[in-house]
C-alpha cells in the first residue's frame, strides 16, 4: 500500500520537474500582455443617474487609479453628494489599494516570463496558484471596500440613511439615483490570462496524468513479459 | 382674402397639422382626421387661426432643445445687454454690463464694482445707462462670436462683454465728448471699435458758451483699438478725429470693397442750438430746416497712419487729428443725404452704403466705386463752412428707392434683399438693393426703430428672419400700467412673402440695435478652473482650496480666505470688531454644470454670485456691531438654507468670545473672564 503511494508520488514528482510543452511556452509569454492591458485598463465601470443629472455622472476604477466623467468632475460630483450620508471620500487616498494593485499585476507579468522561461509543471502550478489567489484576493478587496464605503457612515452626516451594499454587478435605486456597476475590459483581460494558465495547468495535470498512466502500463506490461 | 387663399391656407394648414401629428398618434382609419379634430377643436376654444397654429409651429421650441439664434439686443435705459433665443423669442439672460445686477452679483461688492467703477465719472458714480447698439466681434466681416461691444448713448461709454461667460470685462468711457450714437460699431477684424459722439459739445467735455457753438462745439469720431487677445480695448492705442458740429448719428464700417473706411450720417447741419424759452425755435424745427444732411465719409486706414506719424494732438490724453488735418489729409469727405437721416448701412459686399431719410420718403444707396472715384480722382463739388471737401450726391449715388414714411435702418438678407424698418408707416419694408425696386411691406405693431436679420450685417447675412425691434405696442400684450412694453416681432422671410411670427414682449427698457448670432457661433464655457477671478481671466492670488482656509488678523483688518461647496461655507463664523476692515476672498469649490451658490452678507449690501470654480474678493467696513447671518442666496441643494454662517460683530473695545459683548441682559457671571489674550490674539502670519 505505502509503496503503491510512493511510486503515484514518485511518479507525481517526477511530473512536476517535467518540462512544459515547447508550445505553451510562447503562449505563457504572450499571456503578459493582457496582464498589461489590465494594467492600464479601467477595470471597473459605474454609473449614477437621477432627474437633475441629465448628462449622468460616471467613474471607473483602473488598477492604479480613478477616472471619473466631465473631466472628472463627476467623482467630485459623486464625493460632495456622498458626504450629505456621511460617506468617505471615494479617493486615492481612501482607496490606497490602487497603491499596490499595479505592482500585483507587475508581480504577475513576471512570474508568467518566469515560467516561461524556466518551462517546466511545478512552476506552472505555482503561477496557477498564485495568480488565482491574486484574483480572488484583489476581487475580496474590491467588495470589502465597497461594503465598508456603505457600511462606515459618519454619525454626524445630515442625511442618515441606513447602512448598505452598493452596487457591484447589476443595478441599484439608492435615494433619487439609480446606479449601475459592471466590469470593464481590465477586468476581462485579467480574467482571459488566469484562465489561460489555468487551461495550461490542467491540459499539463491531464495529458501528464494520461502519459503517466500509459507509462506505468507500460512499465508493467514490461515487467511481466 | 379671396376663396382661392382661403382653400389654400386651410389646406395647407391641414397638412401642417398632419404632419405633427402623424408621428404622434397611431395610423388608423381615423387616426388623422382625429388628431385634427382634437386640434380643430383646440383651435376653436383659443380662437386661433390657421396663419396663428403655422406660426406656432414655425417658433415652437420644446425644453432641451436649443435655439438656433440667439439675439443680443440692447436693454435700452437698463444699461443692459438681453440674450434672447430665436426664433422661440425666450429671454435667456439679462447681461449685467453699465447697471448693477443683483443675481449676477454684479455691482454689490465683488468684483464687478471695479468694472462698473471704471465707468465712474469723477464724483458721478453712475449707476444706469441709455445703451444703443451692441455689435458682436468679427473676422473677416463675420460674427466670430467672440465678444459683444455696446455704447451708453448717454455717458459716452463703451463696454467690452465677453461671450465666453457673458460677463462684462470693461468700461471704457470717452474723455472728450458727453454723449455718443454711432457706437459701438467694429471693423471687419474688429481692428477697431468705433464710437461717434451725438450732440457737439466742446472736446475734452470744457465749457463754452452756446453761442459759440460753430466755433467751440465738435462732434467726435473715436476709434477704440481692441487687443483680441486681451479681450480688452487698448485705451493708449485708441485714437480720434474731430468732427465739425454736426449732430453726428449712426455710423458703420466699410467691409470687403470698402474695407479701410467708416460711414457715419449727421443731422442739424444747420447747426440749430435751440433756445425755446427765448422765443427761438426749438431744435427739431431749427435742425430740419435744410434739404441734405451730410453722409461723412472717413478712411480710417489713412488716419490710423496719420496717427502713427505723429500728427495729431492729445486732448484729454487721447490722440486726436484735428479737424483741420482731416480735411487737408483727405481722411474726411461729406456727401449730402437726404433730410434727417438716420440708418447708415453697408451692404453685405460692401459695395453700397444705404442711408434712411427720417423725413424723406426714400432709401438711399450710395456706390462706393463712385465715391472712391470722386475722392481719388479729388473731384469735390466744394466745402462745408469748415474746409471739409464735398462730394457732388448726384454722383455719388447708385439710386434711391421710394420706401414709404420715415425709412430709418436696413438690414439684409443673402438673396440681394434689403429690409428697411419705416418708422412713421409701421412697417418693414422689403427692396431688392441691385435692381432697386420695392417688393413688399408688412405692418408691425408699432412704431418700428431698429430692425435686424440674422447674421444681417455680416458679409454672408442668412436670410431666414428679421425682428422689428418696435417702440410701442399699444393692444399687442396685456396692460401693466401706462409703462407700456416695447415690442419685439419675428418675421419669417424665408418664403415670398414675408410672414410675422411672433411678438415678444421686452419689460425691462427700450431696446435699440440688436444682432442675431447663429447658436453654434458662441463657444460658451459651462463653468470656471477653480479660483478663477473672472474679471481678469486670471488665478485669483487670493484664491482658496479645501484645507486652506483661514482668517488673518492684521491690525483692523481681517482678510477671510473662505471656501463654498454644497452646503457650507467655510469658514461659517467671522468673529471682528467694529470699525474693522473686512477682505474677503471666496471660492467656489463647485465644478458641475449649473451648481452656482450665492453669498450675501445682509445689512451690508453685499451680494455675490458664485458661479462653479469663480472667485471674488470683497472688501467691506463692520461698522456697526451686530451679529449679521450671511448665507447662500442661491437655492444650492436640499441644504441650501442651512448654507449659511455668521459675521460677529463685537462693539468696540470687547475682547471675541467675552460674554461681556453680549451686553448686560445676558450677562453670565461664569465664563466671560477668558483674557483678551487667549482667544483675541490672532494666529498672525
Amino acid at each position: 500500500m505505502l509503496a503503491r503511494l510512493k511510486l503515484a508520488l514518485d511518479g507525481f514528482y517526477e511530473f512536476l520537474q517535467r518540462p512544459l510543452f515547447l508550445w505553451s511556452r510562447p503562449v505563457l509569454a504572450l499571456l503578459v500582455i493582457p496582464i498589461i492591458l489590465a494594467t492600464f485598463k479601467p477595470l471597473w465601470h459605474f454609473d449614477f443617474e437621477a432627474p437633475q443629472y441629465p448628462k449622468g455622472l460616471s467613474f471607473e476604477v483602473f488598477s492604479y487609479k480613478l477616472e471619473s466623467g466631465h473631466d472628472g468632475n463627476d467623482l467630485r460630483e459623486i464625493n460632495i453628494l456622498n458626504h450629505y450620508i456621511g460617506m468617505k471620500k471615494l479617493d486615492h487616498v481612501e482607496l490606497d489599494d490602487l497603491d499596490w494593485m499595479p505592482f500585483g499585476f507587475g508581480i504577475v507579468a513576471i512570474l508568467l516570463l518566469r515560467v516561461a522561461a524556466i518551462g517546466n509543471v511545478r512552476a506552472l502550478v505555482d503561477l496557477c496558484v498564485i495568480i488565482f489567489y491574486f484574483g480572488a484576493f484583489s476581487a475580496g478587496r474590491f467588495v470589502y471596500k465597497l461594503w465598508s464605503y456603505g457600511h462606515h457612515l459618519a454619525p454626524d452626516a445630515p442625511v442618515k440613511v441606513e447602512p448598505f451594499m452598493p452596487v457591484i454587478m447589476g443595478v441599484k435605486k439608492i435615494g433619487n439615483f439609480t446606479t449601475y456597476g459592471r466590469p470593464v475590459a481590465g477586468t476581462y483581460f485579467f480574467t482571459a490570462a488566469v484562465l489561460g494558465v489555468v487551461a495550461l495547468t490542467l491540459v499539463h495535470l491531464i495529458v501528464g496524468r494520461i502519459q503517466t498512466r500509459r507509462e506505468a502500463a507500460r512499465r508493467e506490461k514490461a515487467a511481466t513479459a | 382674402m379671396n376663396k382661392q387663399h382661403l382653400l389654400t391656407g386651410v389646406s395647407l394648414a391641414t397638412a401642417v397639422i398632419a404632419v405633427a401629428f402623424a408621428c404622434a398618434k397611431p395610423k388608423g382609419p381615423a387616426g388623422q382626421l382625429g388628431a385634427s379634430a382634437s386640434v380643430k377643436e383646440l383651435m376653436d376654444k383659443r380662437k386661433l387661426t390657421e396663419a396663428d397654429v403655422e406660426a406656432a409651429l414655425r417658433t415652437y421650441t420644446p425644453g432641451g432643445r436649443a435655439d438656433e439664434y440667439m439675439i443680443l439686443a440692447s436693454g435700452g435705459q437698463a444699461g443692459q445687454i438681453l440674450a434672447i433665443g430665436a426664433p422661440s423669442m425666450r429671454l435667456l439672460k439679462v447681461i449685467g454690463v453699465f447697471t448693477p445686477e443683483p443675481w449676477q452679483g454684479y455691482g454689490y461688492g465683488g468684483g464687478g464694482n471695479e468694472i462698473l467703477a471704471q465707468g465712474h465719472q469723477g464724483d458721478q458714480k453712475l449707476g444706469w445707462a441709455d445703451v444703443h447698439h451692441p455689435n458682436l466681434s468679427e473676422t473677416k466681416g463675420d460674427y466670430d462670436g467672440q465678444f459683444i461691444f455696446v455704447n451708453d448713448k448717454a455717458n459716452a461709454r463703451v463696454a467690452v462683454v465677453d461671450l465666453s461667460d457673458f460677463a462684462t470685462k470693461q468700461i471704457v468711457v470717452n474723455p472728450l465728448v458727453s454723449s455718443d450714437h454711432g457706437g459701438a460699431f467694429v471693423t471687419p477684424n474688429t481692428e477697431y471699435v468705433i464710437e461717434t459722439s451725438q450732440y457737439p459739445a466742446p472736446l475734452g467735455r470744457d465749457y463754452a458758451p452756446i453761442e459759440q457753438y460753430k466755433e467751440k462745439y465738435r462732434g467726435l469720431a473715436m476709434f477704440w483699438k481692441f487687443d483680441r487677445a486681451k479681450g480688452r480695448i487698448d485705451q493708449a492705442a485708441s485714437w480720434a478725429i474731430e468732427l465739425p458740429p454736426y449732430t453726428q448719428d449712426l455710423a458703420d464700417a466699410g467691409k470687403l470693397d470698402s474695407d479701410g473706411f467708416a460711414f457715419l450720417n449727421s443731422f442739424n447741419t444747420e447747426m440749430a442750438i435751440g433756445g425755446t424759452l427765448e422765443g427761438k425755435p426749438p431744435i427739431e424745427s431749427g435742425a430740419s430746416q435744410n434739404d441734405m444732411d451730410y453722409l461723412h465719409v472717413i478712411d480710417w486706414r489713412k488716419a490710423e497712419k496719420l496717427v502713427a506719424d505723429g500728427k495729431s494732438t492729445t486732448i484729454k490724453g487721447v490722440k486726436v487729428i484735428s479737424l483741420e488735418t482731416a480735411a487737408n489729409e483727405g481722411i474726411l469727405h461729406l456727401i449730402g443725404e437726404p433730410k434727417s437721416p438716420h440708418g447708415c448701412d453697408v451692404t453685405p459686399d460692401g459695395k453700397e452704403i444705404i442711408v434712411g431719410g427720417k423725413l424723406d420718403t426714400h432709401a438711399t444707396s450710395y456706390s462706393f466705386e463712385k465715391i472712391k472715384k470722386l475722392i481719388d480722382g479729388k473731384q469735390y463739388s466744394g466745402k462745408d463752412a469748415y474746409g471739409v471737401p464735398t462730394l457732388d450726391f448726384q454722383q455719388s449715388i447708385k439710386g434711391q428707392v421710394e420706401i414709404g414714411l420715415g425709412p430709418l435702418h436696413t438690414v439684409f438678407d443673402n438673396k440681394g434683399n434689403a429690409y428697411t424698418s419705416v418708422f412713421i408707416e409701421s412697417a418693414v419694408a422689403k427692396w431688392n438693393y441691385k435692381d432697386m425696386k420695392l417688393l413688399e411691406k408688412i405692418p408691425v405693431h408699432y412704431n418700428i426703430g431698429h430692425i435686424l436679420s440674422a447674421e444681417g450685417d455680416t458679409v454672408s447675412p442668412d436670410g431666414n428672419y428679421v425682428v422689428a425691434m418696435n417702440k410701442m405696442s399699444i393692444d399687442r400684450f396685456s396692460p401693466v400700467g401706462p409703462l407700456y412694453p416695447q415690442d419685439f416681432q419675428l418675421i419669417d422671410i424665408e418664403g415670398p412673402k414675408m410672414r410675422l411670427l411672433v411678438d415678444m414682449p421686452i419689460g425691462i427698457g427700450e431696446p435699440h440695435y440688436s444682432q442675431m448670432i447663429k447658436m453654434d457661433k458662441l463657444k460658451t464655457r459651462k463653468v470656471y478652473p477653480v479660483g478663477e477671478n473672472i474679471y481678469t481671466g486670471q488665478k485669483d492670488p487670493s484664491a482658496t482650496l479645501a484645507g486652506q482656509e483661514k482668517i488673518v488678523r492684521s491690525g483692523t483688518t481681517v482678510d477671510v480666505y473662505m471656501t463654498a461647496i454644497r452646503s457650507h461655507f467655510t469658514p461659517d463664523r467671522i468673529d471682528v470688531e467694529e470699525g474693522d476692515t473686512i477682505n474677503l476672498h471666496v471660492t467656489s469649490l463647485e465644478q458641475s454644470e449649473d451648481q452656482t451658490h450665492g453669498l450675501s452678507f445682509n445689512l451690508h449690501n453685499i451680494d455675490l454670485s458664485l458661479e462653479p470654480g469663480k472667485h471674488e474678493n470683497v472688501t467691506f467696513v463692520a461698522s456697526k456691531a451686530g451679529v449679521y447671518p450671511f448665507y447662500c442666496t442661491e437655492f444650492c441643494s436640499a441644504l441650501h438654507l442651512e448654507m449659511a454662517g455668521y459675521l460677529l460683530v463685537r462693539p468696540k473695545g470687547t475682547p471675541p468670545g467675552s460674554a461681556a459683548a453680549a451686553g448686560s441682559a445676558s450677562a453670565a457671571p461664569s465664563g466671560s473672564a477668558a483674557p483678551p489674550a487667549a482667544s483675541g490674539a490672532a494666529p498672525k502670519k
